[in-house]
């Protein structure tokens, strides 16, 4: 889900090999090496920038501050790290990945030609994400042999990154528990009478203030009509909050749409079935259709909601739009290990609107469910509701 | 200075060039040292890529993704037309199709788009394309009065969310903590981002950004608080020392803050803008600190903010710009002293027609907190 972008990404980056150990990221190199092999390539450049650095980030754990980074991976040897974050940033960078090698990307195309040599005579490279590269950047890499021509591989690595370990496993869960506080803190300062703003950055606060590393949010102002950045504070505060917060905990995050008080019947009830089929559905070997037919089952003819459209939602991890894609990508089934973000959205002129979304992991034998709105727990716990 | 009169300034300039639209761009990464020549345009800060197009004769269009973010952007916009599109670069075919006539078209911002989609965009206009980049953000570097405004309720924001500082720092919490909390304040108080440099150490040598180093007593905090209010950026730099400083340390911090308020003596329509890095220069070379001024012991003596535009640019001594009422920076010596390490000091100020408004209700001093 699109959020506003902060400037700086302020909270813990540092790199904590406790939580995710270095044999994690050499076990990653292992298969990203092995695709190398059978590529013919001699080294991968993998690029990452402030908004979405998934991928940079699941090799070398490596957090851009200011502006983007090059991973430069040779097949055999060291890995370096170009910032483009300049000299000054280069301390705080080191702290973040288990890379020794993090240099200041001062003249990228004399940096990348180094590389490049030292991969010897005419090697031939793998690119990931150069497709949001920066034309600035890209242009003056382009200039380099060998990275012109670079065969993009980020598919490869994206679908690498679908089945998490144990560990990002734990860093998930971690983000969900931050989530379960956030929303409590929104129906808290609802009960009270807070102001939609109010209320989304109290469980800012709140999420901050219990470690989480970022927290972005969308609050409705309208009855969960359309769906807005908090740009200042405002006094609205009649009706159901409805509202969107993705937090991240250890570079890995969680989103969920919440509602405080009663969502608008029978869009709320409708969208509530939605999941719920949603959810009964998704196990291993369940395509995106499938889960779009549970889903289209429950909902009738009622208008898709614009914020989710006819997507069912996203695969989560280092990025909150991750593989599996579950919007418009090809009909995959799902697999093991697979952690996604359901969601449903209904906007209808006789309906009302609501949305609502779960957290689940794909598992052998069904799903777990990582997060679910409190509200949503809290009707089924009293008899009502679903 | 209105919207419109910008507006008005950039169709003026347009003329002049023979350039018969301006097709500004952004990829929503916003940044503290950039503008966003989207919202310098069309008055909104994107949430996603988005474009807004400015014609010769006074037309304006904005389109933003993602689409559902097109009544949002509705709301805030000055511009005629408004559309909301889920693939910006999926949908510039069509978006540009009125554009296929231009002759010379210019293009601000093209290098920060990513390279795919800035290829799209040259292929379908076939005819000149300019890069105007420095011609739409210098045209912004005088603020208009909203944004003026915003700046002073951002600095107050700043001042707040430093005082929250010096109440709760303590030994033992990790600075990116204390640096979230502090985000979460000023947001709490209106801010709608926060750049927090923010960092400590017995000693410092440079502001960088947060690690998890926790705080000790006898840290130096330096604190770079920015926060945004309705997109415009304000800044204060302040030290503070946890638990109580040396002499030395106030000695060397006054200095640097005499520093500072010599170069804002400086900060008057009508002279350069290096006259305000000359002005700290002089007091920190006579007290023997002539060496100190320049990298890596200091970077740059203040900048511009945005969002809109970072115009004027920075204060430094290759800056020839001439100042003009309107225009707002921060000016900030941040010096590295020898002697007790490197000290965040600096005032948000516009320029007016006599001596320049500083925004801080209070200036710096060094901080200290009990513990």
């Amino acid at each position: 889900m699109q959020t506003m972008n902060p400037v700086l990404q302020v909270g813990a980056y540092d790199w904590n090999p406790d939580v995710l150990p270095a044999a994690e990221f050499q076990s990653r190199l292992l298969r990203l090496r092995e695709r190398m092999l059978a590529g013919g390539w001699s080294g991968a450049a993998v690029f990452g920038d402030r908004p979405d650095h998934g991928n940079l980030a699941y090799l070398t754990n490596f957090t851009p501050r200011l502006s983007g980074a090059l991973a430069l991976i040779p097949a055999e040897g060291e890995v370096r790290i170009l910032s483009f974050d300049g000299g000054r940033m280069i301390p705080a960078g080191k702290e973040t990945t288990w890379v020794d090698d993090v240099r200041p990307a001062k003249d990228p195309a004399a940096a990348a030609h180094e590389w490049i040599n030292e991969l010897g005579g005419g090697a031939r490279i793998a690119a990931i994400d150069f497709g949001v590269m920066p034309k600035g950047i890209f242009d003056v890499l382009a200039t380099v042999p060998g990275f012109a021509d670079a065969v993009d591989i980020t598919e490869f690595l994206l679908n690498l990154r679908r089945r998490k370990s144990a560990a990002e496993v734990a860093a998930i869960r971690g983000a969900a528990a931050l989530l379960k506080q956030a929303e409590a803190k929104i129906h808290a300062c609802r009960e009270e009478g807070a102001s939609f703003t109010a209320s989304v950055l109290s469980a800012e606060t709140a999420a901050r203030r219990a470690g989480a590393q970022d927290i972005r949010s969308l609050y409705s102002p309208d009855g969960g009509r359309t769906f807005i950045p908090v740009e200042r504070p405002a006094d609205a505060a009649e009706g159901p909050l409805a509202a969107y917060l993705a937090v991240r905990n250890r570079g890995y995050w969680v989103d969920g749409f919440i509602t405080a008080g009663a969502a608008g019947a029978p869009a709320g009830e409708a969208a509530e079935r939605a999941l719920r089929a949603m959810m009964d559905t998704a196990r291993d070997g369940a395509s995106i259709s499938d889960l779009r037919a549970a889903r289209n089952g429950r909902l009738g003819n009622l208008r898709a909601h614009d914020i989710v459209g006819d997507g069912c939602g996203s695969g989560l991890g280092l990025s909150l739009g991750e593989h599996p894609d579950l919007t418009d990508g090809p009909d995959l089934p799902l697999r093991s290990g697979d952690i996604c973000s359901l969601k449903v959205g209904v906007a209808d002129d006789q309906a009302g609107a609501a949305v609502t979304s779960a957290v689940v992991r794909i598992t052998g034998d069904g799903r777990e469910v990582l997060w679910q709105s409190l509200d949503r727990e809290s009707r089924a716990a009293a008899g009502g509701g679903q | 200075m209105k919207h419109q009169d910008r507006l008005r300034h950039l169709q003026g300039i347009m003329d002049a060039d023979g350039l018969e639209a301006i097709i500004a761009l952004s990829n929503a990464d916003h940044h503290v040292d950039w503008g966003d020549s989207v919202a310098l345009i069309s008055g909104v800060k994107p949430l996603g890529p988005s474009l807004s197009v400015l014609e010769k004769d006074g037309g304006t269009r904005l389109v933003v993704s993602p689409r559902w973010d097109v009544e949002r952007a509705r709301a805030h916009a000055h511009a005629a037309k408004v559309e909301g599109v889920s693939d910006l670069g999926a949908a510039l075919p069509n978006l540009l199709d009125g554009l296929g006539w231009a002759k010379r078209v210019g293009v601000a911002n093209l290098s920060g788009m990513p390279h795919g989609f800035a290829d799209s965009l040259l292929s379908i206009l076939p005819n000149a394309v300019v890069d105007v980049t420095k011609l739409v953000f210098n045209a912004a570097a005088r603020k208009t009065d909203e944004e003026l405004a915003n700046a002073r309720k951002a600095t107050e924001i700043a001042e707040r969310g430093y005082r929250h500082l010096l109440e709760a720092a303590k030994p033992g919490i990790p600075e990116c903590r204390m640096a979230a909390e502090i985000k979460a304040i000023t947001r709490e108080l209106g801010a709608d981002d926060n750049f927090m440099m923010f960092h400590a150490e017995g000693h410092p040598h440079a502001v960088q950004p947060s690690g998890e180093r926790q705080f000790e007593a006898g840290d130096l905090i330096l604190a770079e608080i920015t926060p945004s209010y309705g997109g415009q950026f304000t800044q204060i730099c302040r030290t503070a020392c946890l638990g109580e400083a040396t002499d030395t340390q106030h000695e060397k911090y006054e200095l640097v803050a005499a520093a500072m308020n010599n170069g804002i003596g400086k900060a008057a329509a009508g002279a350069p803008m290096k006259e305000i890095c000359l002005g700290i220069d002089d007091v920190l070379r006579e007290a023997g600190y002539g060496a100190y001024c320049e990298p890596p012991y200091m970077n740059r003596r203040g900048h511009g903010l945005g969002g809109t535009s970072v115009a004027p640019g920075n204060v430094a001594l290759n800056n020839e710009t001439i100042l003009e009422a309107g225009m707002f920076f921060v000016v900030h010596p941040n010096q590295y002293i020898p002697e007790v390490g490197y000290l965040l000091c600096g005032e948000p100020i516009a320029i007016t027609d006599g001596a320049p408004e500083v925004l801080t209700e209070e200036r710096a001093k060094l901080g200290t907190i009990s513990i």
